[in-house]
């Protein structure tokens, strides 16, 4: 494999499966905030 | 419900048409506009279709005539009977992947030879029975809201994306499949000069995610007011485009592999059952091949089954609102799928010439998504539909720059294309109304379908759905 194909493979695959494995993160993140409880103090 | 959604979007889609196509446009080349693309086209659309659907909780005739005007909505019955359409032929390779499936537990596969089973089935009447079995089994799960069925899809759904990742390790680490990678990410950047590398970039997308499709509109019209969906959308491109690129080294590097000196002529004559053909030689080469294999093609009939689920359910719908019972729409759907997918099944020149006109009649779909909005007006529609109540983000003003893209970018594809192929092989060899990927097959189909649309369309304004505004909680 040339350089310009490691260099493809690496800013394709990262860009694709980067952004899908960081936007997953981040809306299980919030799906879990949301789960969460409030605290007492704020319910009170 | 994310996992539903990529249940509906997930599909052979990926499996099936991306390594064809991605093989038979130069592989490196192909894969630079189809990265752009995601972002250019099918994340703006999804976010559109979203919107469109939450906002008017209709069908895609339906949204299109209220959100734009009863005029309009012909442009709506263009997106839904262009998913109609490829339901039509989407059906057989559901078929294929039943037909796989019991090939793989009976032992007739790998085989001795790579694709003596595609050539024996392959436009074959055991072709149309399984079409008339994955049929009957999508029908039945619409008809009768199965619930043991979603219940399988969502297990078998981690199972397949499992799968496809352990089957896209196991080829990279095959002897020789360092050239399928070079073939698949080496940019020959004079093929960026090619407008069909291009616009077949733009309609894998829309195939990979979904997008211009309308299934994401009607999926919106269930949910909640407050749910929300950017996030979706975004998680329904990527995440797509991720099950594609592996499905893409998965088959490259096992023909690379295996057939090292006719590769090149393999994966470039664009052969329709390339995954069928190659993926059972790569289970043969694994350790308990033969139930993974088994697994793998009842996975992926089950992809095409929520998929196939989705468009029944478009066109149904799409009738019920127009005033015809269940009953009766699921009826017709189902004799319409059959009629025009039989010739689906017995050909698989047909199915090409079906994939080549109504995947780039995607394009036109996204295109009037594009148009819906910018009547309505685009920032209007971003601040009142797309950041509505219940989103977890706030879509910023690049959605307005983006869905002004998407509207340039299918009439820019468009008119190069015909030109590049008018100049390239003259008027009268363009104008062959049967062959794949001519101008003529494409423009007389599409020709045909706009006219039906805009025959339709008064009657298509007028007799809008009574009361079926119906808001989720």
């Amino acid at each position: 494999m040339t350089a310009a194909a490691w260099a493809t493979m690496a800013a394709i695959c990262g860009f694709v499966w980067g952004g899908a494995l960081t936007l997953v993160a981040i809306a299980m993140r919030k799906e879990g905030r949301k789960r969460e409880p409030e605290p007492a103090s704020r319910r009170a | 419900m994310l996992l539903a959604m990529l249940s509906m979007a997930v599909g052979t889609g990926n499996i099936w048409r991306f390594p064809r196509i991605a093989a038979t446009n130069g592989g490196g080349s192909f894969l630079v506009p189809w990265v752009i693309f995601l972002i250019a086209w099918s994340v703006p659309l999804l976010l559109c279709e979203f919107a469109m659907g939450k906002a008017t909780r209709r069908n895609p005739v339906g949204a299109f005539a209220e959100l734009i005007g009863p005029r309009f909505a012909w442009m709506g019955a263009w997106v839904a009977l262009c998913a109609t359409l490829i339901m039509f032929y989407y059906g057989v390779v559901a078929g294929w992947c039943v037909r796989y499936f019991v090939a793989a537990v009976s032992g007739e596969l790998p085989g001795a030879e790579p694709g003596a089973l595609w050539e024996s089935y392959a436009g074959s009447w055991w072709a149309v029975l399984t079409l008339v079995i994955s049929l009957a089994l999508a029908l039945w799960v619409v008809a009768r809201g199965v619930r043991g069925i979603e219940r399988a899809v969502l297990l078998m759904m981690p199972v397949l994306i499992g799968l496809v990742v352990v089957l896209a390790v196991r080829a990279v680490t095959l002897p020789g499949a360092e050239r399928g990678l070079a073939f698949l990410f080496t940019p020959d950047l004079s093929a960026l000069g090619n407008s069909r590398v291009w616009l077949e970039a733009l309609t894998q997308n829309a195939w990979d995610t979904g997008a211009g499709w309308g299934l994401a509109l009607t999926y919106a019209t269930y949910m909640r007011a407050r749910e929300d969906t950017t996030i979706n959308a975004f998680i329904l491109g990527f995440g797509n485009n991720s099950v594609s690129l592996l499905a893409g080294i998965m088959v490259l590097c096992t023909v690379f592999s295996i057939r090292p000196d006719a590769a090149g002529e393999i994966v470039g004559a664009g052969n329709t059952g390339l995954t069928f053909v190659w993926v059972p030689q790569l289970f043969g080469a694994m350790p308990g091949g033969r139930l993974f294999m088994a697994m793998f093609f009842l996975a992926l009939f089950f992809a095409a089954l929520t998929s196939l689920i989705s468009m029944i359910e478009l066109a149904a719908r799409t009738l019920i609102d127009r005033g015809m019972s269940r009953g009766r729409a699921l009826a017709a759907v189902a004799i319409l799928a059959l009629v025009f997918g039989i010739p689906s099944a017995l050909s698989t020149s047909v199915l090409d010439n079906q994939d080549a006109v109504w995947g780039v009649g995607l394009m036109l779909s996204g295109l009037f998504f594009g148009v819906a909005v910018l009547r309505y007006g685009v920032d209007r529609f971003r601040r009142e539909h797309v950041n509505s109540a219940g989103s977890d983000f706030t879509i910023g003003r690049w959605w307005n720059v983006a869905m002004v893209l998407v509207v340039a970018e299918a009439l820019v594809l468009l008119v190069w294309w015909f030109s590049q192929t008018l100049s390239a092989e003259g008027l009268v060899a363009s104008l062959d109304p049967i062959r794949s990927w001519s101008l003529g097959t494409l423009v007389l189909q599409w020709a045909i379908l706009l006219a039906v649309c805009l025959g339709f369309n008064r009657w298509l304004g007028r007799t809008r759905p009574a009361g079926a505004r119906s808001e989720a909680a």
